[in-house]
C-alpha cells in the first residue's frame, strides 16, 4: 500500500515532454537523458481555434500539432520540442509561439522550444549542436524536468522492426503501428502472417498511419518503409559522438545537406531485394518532388518497378488511394 | 497630369543593361561564375571580383522575357509536380533543360560554384540537381532558426544583433563564410583582404542608409512622388552593385530626384485618394498592374519591400568585426519578411509610417517560404485600419495569373476604402 502510493506521488511527478518532427535524434536526446514522447502523428480535426491562421498550404502535421496545443491533446506535457530539420516544423513552432502570444493557444498548453540539431558533422556545427542541446537541457530544467540517466536511443527496437518488416515476420502496417507506439512509449500487439508476392519499397514524404502500408500488404511485401529508415538512422548512437555523427550520416534525413540519398537508396534497394518503388507526396510537397525524377530514373536504370500515387492525404483513408487490383 | 519617370530611372535601366551585357561577355567569354540564391553573401563574391548570377533575379528575367510557361512545363515533363516552388526554381529547371532556344542569352554555361543558404526545406535538393549537372562544388549554408523571433528586430539588428540573432548562431554562420571565402580563394586564385573588405561593407551601409532616408521622405510625403515600379529598379539594381561607387552614388541621386519631386509638389496622381501597399516579390511578369488603379480611383502603390529593407535588412554595424557583421546580415535575412512576429509586426509598422489605406497580399501557395504567415499580417493589419486585399499566385507563373480577376478584386478594395472615409 505505502510503496503503491509513493509510486503513483512519483508518477505524478515526472514531467512529460513531447517531440515534434520526423527524424527524432533519440540517440542525441538519450546523452541528456531525454525520452520525449513523439506527437507527430497525432492527428486533430479542424475546427479549432487556429485554424484561421492556417494558411492551406501549411504543412499537414504542423496543422495538426498546432489544433492539438489549441484543445489541450497535450497539456499533460510541460514542452513540445520543434525539430527544426523536419520539414514544416520550424514554422509549426514558430506559429506556435505567435499563436500563444495572441491567447488563441492557452497558457495550459505545453511551451514550444525549438531544437536545432544540423546533420552536419563540421566542427562548427559540432559546436552548434552541442549548444543546443546544452540550452535546450538548460530550458527543460527550468521546467522541472530531470534527467534520467537510463534512457537508451531506441535504436536497436526501431532495427528490428525493419528487419522483421523485410523477412515478411510482421506485416509493414503492423510495423508502423508497432513504431508509433515505441515513439509514444506505449505497447503494441504485433500481427504476424507469412508472406510471399513482389516486394515493394515505399518511399516519397512521411505519412501519418498505416492505410497506405495495409493496402500495400495486401497487394506484396512491403518489405522496406523510407519512413522507417530515416527514424531508425535518427536514432542512432550510445553517446553524443555517436550519436551527433549518426546524424550527419542520415541519408534519410529531409534536409541533409549532403548528396547522399540516390546513392543510399540505391543500395537499400539491392539489400531489401526491392522489386519495385511505390512512391507519393503530400499535395502540398515542396521537398519530395525535386527527388522523385532521381528515384525514378535509378528504378529504371536497375530494373525495378515504379509506381508513382501522386499526392495523397497524410492520413489517408482507404478511398484516397488510387490502388485497384495492383500498382504495377 | 502624366505621369513623368524620373530621368535617374533610365540612367540605372542602362547601367544595368551594360553590366547585364558585361556579364555576359565575361561568362560566354569564359569567365568563372557563381550560381548564388538572393539571401547568400554576395559580399564575399563581390569583394572577390567573381561574377554573380542571382537566383532569383536570373528567374525574374525568365519571367520576364515570358519564358516562365515553357520553362515551367518543361519541369512537369521532367516529373516536377505543380506543388513544388517557382520562384527559386526556374533558373535550374531552365539550366536542366539546357535548350538554347527558351533561355535568355541561350542559356548560361555552368557556374564554377553555387551557393545556398537552406532557409525552406527544398534548397539543399534543388541546388544539388544544378550542381550535379554542373559538375560543380555547391556551398549550402545551414539555416537554424533561433530561439525565439524577437521584437523589434528592425531596430535590434542594427547594433544589438548579437542578442537578436544569437552567439551561437553568428558562430556558425561566421564559420561558414570564412569555408566560402576559402572554396572561392581557390576558384578565383585570389586571396580576400579583409582591410578592403571593411571599406567596402562601410560603403553598403552608407548606401542602405542613404536609402533609409529616401523611404523616409517617401512615407512622408503629403502625394506619393514615385511609382513603386521605378522605386524597385532604382533600389534593386543598386542593391545588386551594392557598395559600389555607381551603386552608392546612384542611391544619392535617387533619394535628391525624390526629394525634388516632393519640393515640388509633383505626384504620381494628383488626387490622390488611397495608398496602397504591395506585399510579396515582385510580379515580374505583369508590372503594369502597380499603375492600374491610378487613373480611375487615384489609388497608388505607395510601398514595396525593396525600399525600406534596404536599411532594416542591411544596416549591421560591424563594431570592427566586418565578417560578423555580414553573417548578421545574412543568417535570418529571408525570415524577417516571412516569420511572425517579424514580418507581421514590421509590416503594421511600414503600412502606419507610409500612411497606408490598402494592403495587397500575394499569397505564393506553391512557395510555402513566401506564404507563410499571411493570415498573422492580414488581422494585424485589419486591426491597424488597414484594408487587405489577397492575391493568391505566383510571382513567376504567368500560366496561373488572372489578371482580370486580381484587378477586380484589388478595386473591391479600393471601393471598400473609398466608402470608409
Amino acid at each position: 500500500m505505502v510503496v503503491h502510493l509513493v509510486n503513483d506521488l512519483v508518477r505524478e511527478e515526472i514531467v512529460r515532454i513531447g517531440v515534434f518532427g520526423f527524424g527524432v535524434p533519440y540517440g542525441v536526446l538519450a546523452a541528456i537523458g531525454l525520452r520525449p514522447v513523439d506527437i507527430t502523428l497525432n492527428s486533430a480535426e479542424p475546427g479549432t481555434p487556429v485554424d484561421r491562421y492556417l494558411e492551406p498550404f501549411l504543412d499537414p502535421f504542423a496543422k495538426s500539432v498546432l489544433r492539438g496545443m489549441s484543445t489541450g491533446a497535450f497539456d499533460d506535457m510541460a514542452a513540445i520540442i520543434f525539430l527544426r530539420e523536419s520539414p514544416g516544423a520550424m514554422i509549426s513552432c514558430q506559429y506556435a509561439f505567435e499563436l500563444r502570444r495572441r491567447g488563441v493557444i492557452p497558457t495550459t498548453a505545453p511551451a514550444p522550444i525549438m531544437l536545432n540539431i544540423l546533420p552536419a558533422d563540421h566542427p562548427a556545427a559540432d559546436r552548434f549542436n552541442r549548444a543546443e542541446l546544452s540550452r535546450l537541457a538548460d530550458t527543460l530544467g527550468r521546467l522541472g524536468w530531470v534527467a534520467d540517466a537510463a534512457v537508451g536511443s531506441m535504436a536497436e527496437e526501431l532495427d528490428a522492426l525493419i528487419a522483421a518488416q523485410t523477412n515478411g515476420e510482421i506485416t509493414s502496417a503492423a510495423a508502423f503501428e508497432a513504431r508509433a507506439a515505441l515513439s509514444t512509449g506505449e505497447d503494441t500487439a504485433i500481427s504476424t502472417r507469412a508472406r510471399e508476392g513482389e516486394r515493394i519499397a515505399l518511399l516519397g514524404a512521411p505519412l501519418g498511419n498505416a492505410t497506405l502500408h495495409a493496402a500495400l500488404d495486401g497487394i506484396g511485401v512491403l518489405a522496406l518503409d523510407q519512413q522507417a529508415l530515416d527514424q531508425a538512422e535518427a536514432a542512432r548512437g550510445n553517446g553524443l559522438d555517436a550519436a551527433l555523427a549518426a546524424q550527419a550520416a542520415n541519408p534519410f534525413a529531409a534536409r541533409q545537406p549532403k548528396p547522399i540519398f540516390g546513392q543510399a537508396i540505391g543500395n537499400t534497394l539491392v539489400t531489401h531485394r526491392i522489386d519495385r518503388v511505390v512512391w507519393q507526396v503530400d499535395p502540398n510537397d515542396d521537398l519530395w518532388g525535386w527527388l522523385m525524377p532521381q528515384v525514378r530514373d535509378l528504378c529504371l536504370s536497375r530494373g525495378v518497378g515504379f509506381t508513382d500515387l501522386g499526392f495523397l492525404p497524410r492520413w489517408p483513408e482507404r478511398a484516397d488511394l488510387p490502388i485497384g487490383e495492383g500498382i504495377g | 497630369m502624366t505621369y513623368e519617370p524620373l530621368s535617374i530611372s533610365a540612367d540605372a535601366m542602362a547601367y544595368q543593361r551594360d553590366w547585364v551585357k558585361s556579364l555576359r561577355f565575361q561568362i560566354e567569354g569564359g569567365a568563372r561564375y557563381a550560381f548564388v540564391n538572393a539571401d547568400t553573401p554576395h559580399e564575399v563574391f563581390h569583394a572577390m571580383e567573381m561574377p554573380v548570377v542571382v537566383n532569383q533575379w536570373w528567374s525574374s528575367v525568365i519571367a520576364a522575357k515570358q519564358l516562365s510557361s515553357h520553362t515551367l512545363d518543361r519541369g512537369a515533363a521532367m516529373g516536377f509536380h505543380d506543388s513544388l516552388a517557382k520562384y527559386s526554381a526556374m533558373g535550374v529547371i531552365s539550366a536542366l533543360d539546357g535548350d538554347p532556344d527558351k533561355q535568355p542569352w541561350g542559356g548560361l554555361p555552368d557556374p564554377a560554384i553555387l551557393c545556398a543558404r537552406q532557409s525552406s526545406d527544398d534548397q539543399q535538393r534543388l541546388f544539388q540537381l544544378y550542381a550535379d549537372k554542373a559538375d560543380a562544388p555547391l556551398a549550402l549554408l545551414h539555416c537554424p532558426a533561433p530561439p525565439e523571433n524577437l521584437n523589434p528586430w528592425w531596430d535590434l539588428a542594427r547594433d544589438d544583433w548579437e542578442r537578436l540573432y544569437g552567439t551561437e548562431r553568428l558562430d556558425l554562420m561566421q564559420s561558414q563564410i570564412r569555408d566560402l571565402i576559402g572554396q572561392v580563394e581557390e576558384i578565383t586564385g585570389r586571396d580576400f583582404d579583409h582591410e578592403a573588405f571593411g571599406a567596402y561593407m562601410e560603403e553598403i551601409e552608407t548606401q542602405e542608409l542613404i536609402f533609409e532616408e529616401a523611404s523616409r521622405m517617401i512615407a512622408g510625403a503629403e502625394r506619393m512622388p514615385v511609382r513603386i515600379g521605378e522605386q524597385i529598379p532604382n533600389v534593386m539594381i543598386p542593391q545588386w552593385h551594392r557598395g559600389s561607387d555607381w551603386a552608392v552614388a546612384h542611391a544619392g541621386r535617387f533619394r535628391d530626384a525624390v526629394g525634388e519631386r516632393i519640393e515640388a509638389g509633383r505626384a504620381v496622381v494628383d488626387d490622390e485618394r488611397v495608398r496602397m501597399m504591395w506585399i510579396g516579390a515582385g510580379l515580374w511578369f505583369d508590372t503594369r498592374f502597380y499603375t492600374a488603379f491610378e487613373d480611375e480611383f487615384g489609388a497608388v502603390f505607395a510601398w514595396s519591400m525593396y525600399l525600406p529593407f534596404a536599411a532594416d535588412g542591411y544596416v549591421r554595424r560591424s563594431k570592427g568585426d566586418y565578417l560578423r557583421a555580414l553573417a548578421a546580415r545574412v543568417v535570418t535575412m529571408n525570415e524577417q519578411l516571412h516569420q511572425a512576429p517579424w514580418a507581421n509586426a514590421w509590416l503594421v509598422k511600414q503600412a502606419r509610417d507610409y500612411r497606408i489605406d490598402l494592403a495587397v497580399v500575394l499569397v505564393p501557395e506553391a512557395d510555402r517560404q513566401s506564404g507563410y504567415a499571411t493570415n498573422f499580417i492580414t488581422e494585424d493589419l485589419r486591426e491597424a485600419g488597414v484594408e487587405v486585399v489577397e492575391i493568391h499566385a505566383d510571382m513567376v507563373d504567368a500560366r496561373k495569373w488572372d489578371g482580370a480577376r486580381a484587378k477586380a478584386d484589388v478595386a473591391d478594395g479600393i471601393r471598400r476604402v473609398l466608402g470608409a472615409t
